[in-house]
């Protein structure tokens, strides 16, 4: 803190960064909270209001550590979301649909 | 309001740690102007001669001490190995991080009550106290005591149902580490009815059936030669500029403890540094040093020091 603001400026660029500014001039993001449940671990990005802004589900498979999924909660514009994580996402979406 | 006129915040600004450079000298600089003008120092007590005064007889005073001794995993009942579980043993656990967060600021507080709403079983800080992690940083910015040297409102790191650890930063180890270790920690690690277990080193990991959080501490050696490791050039040299090499205590606890190469559960590292940005610079050895230590496959890595919310694959 206080929390920077600015674009990726080298690789690797990031799938998602949030580049919003507060009203005291610096970014908003504060932690995250993590759930475990059995292989499954939900992680959940919240900013200094309690705003939940991104959520992913990973698994414990045969030592690795996998994404499951990601679901974008803030759609500010300054919050940054790239075409690989869309991709995620809309995997993520199509297995859903397809279980349901 | 100031007799000045001048509007008095209760704690530290934001802006007062704007471009806090990742220098100790300067660090010390700044904690020494607030000192020396307290409430909400302006900019130009950084050249008041109280300022430069204490300044100087606090870096000399980092600069001729030695680092704070590196615990090694025998100074912890458990050999720094935790159940990742609730109050009733069960995998069901929620555990909350934040990074960068001794500032002592209003924000620092909402963060922290953001953290209790989670109701968590753990918090785990991952490291940097401001501006420079001494004890009374620490007690002003982590443990809600307030400091003698200042008018700040203190503010209080939040501490889960099961327990809290924290990681060291390159902020605590421009004091030396002194206070990390010897103030932070001992208030650290599990609940028990007769208080906190203390924290007893700057390394840990939380594990249950599925996981294996493992906390590596990237910033006991972040820090490179007193003034040489600020000049550009000369701080690539090895030796001179701090590359958060991990300790050799730490690698024999991975060695003898973790043994990461015979286990098939998943692991998450949390770091202070970044392994790799997009956006600043980047600290490759740690990762090395994991790679040889047989952590072989896909992780999922939580690091603060980069002051922002980004996501990788």
């Amino acid at each position: 803190m206080p929390v920077d603001l600015g674009s990726p400026t080298r690789e690797p660029h990031p799938n998602f960064y949030d580049n919003r500014r507060g009203a005291h001039g610096f970014g908003v993001n504060g932690h995250v909270n993590l759930t475990f449940h059995g292989p499954t671990l939900k992680a959940s990005y919240v900013d200094l209001e309690g705003n939940a802004l991104i959520e992913e589900e990973w698994q414990a498979v045969g030592g690795n550590v996998e994404l499951a999924g990601q679901r974008v909660i803030c759609h500010d514009a300054d919050f940054h979301v790239g075409p690989e994580m869309v991709r995620v996402t809309l995997q993520n979406q199509i297995d859903e649909s397809s279980t349901s | 309001m100031s007799q000045s006129g001048r509007l008095v915040h209760e704690r530290r600004q934001l802006h007062d740690l704007k471009d806090l450079p990742r220098s100790a000298a300067l660090s010390q600089l700044r904690q020494a102007a607030e000192a020396t003008s307290p409430p909400n120092y302006p900019p130009e007590a950084l050249f008041a001669p109280a300022a430069l005064v204490t300044w100087v007889r606090t870096y000399l005073a980092y600069v001729f001490h030695k680092k704070h001794y590196f615990p090694e995993y025998t100074a912890s009942p458990c050999a720094a190995m935790y159940a990742l579980a609730d109050e009733r043993g069960g995998d069901g656990v929620r555990i909350s991080i934040a990074g960068d967060w001794g500032t002592g600021t209003d924000e620092a507080q909402c963060v922290a009550r953001q953290m209790v709403k989670f109701e968590p079983h753990f918090t785990i800080h991952i490291g940097d106290v401001y501006y420079v992690g001494d004890p009374p940083s620490v007690n002003e910015n982590c443990l809600g005591i307030k400091n003698p040297n200042n008018n700040y409102d203190p503010v209080t790191w939040p501490v889960g149902s099961v327990g809290s650890f924290a990681l060291n930063g390159n902020h605590e180890m421009h004091a030396n580490g002194g206070g990390y270790f010897e103030v932070f920690l001992p208030g650290l690690g599990l609940r028990t009815p007769g208080g906190m277990t203390g924290q007893q080193t700057s390394f840990f990991c939380l594990q249950n059936h599925y996981w294996r959080m493992i906390a590596i501490d990237t910033g006991y050696n972040s820090i490179g030669v007193p003034i040489l490791s600020g000049i550009p050039w000369i701080n690539s040299i090895p030796g001179i500029g701090g590359d958060c090499e991990l300790p050799a205590p730490l690698l024999k606890w991975l060695k003898e403890m973790v043994r990461p190469e015979e286990d098939p559960r998943g692991v998450i590292l949390l770091s202070h540094h970044q392994n790799y940005s997009g956006f600043q610079d980047q600290y490759a050895k740690p990762a090395q040093q994991l790679w040889n230590a047989g952590l072989q496959r896909r992780v999922l890595w939580f690091w603060g020091h980069e002051h922002r919310l980004a996501g990788t694959t």
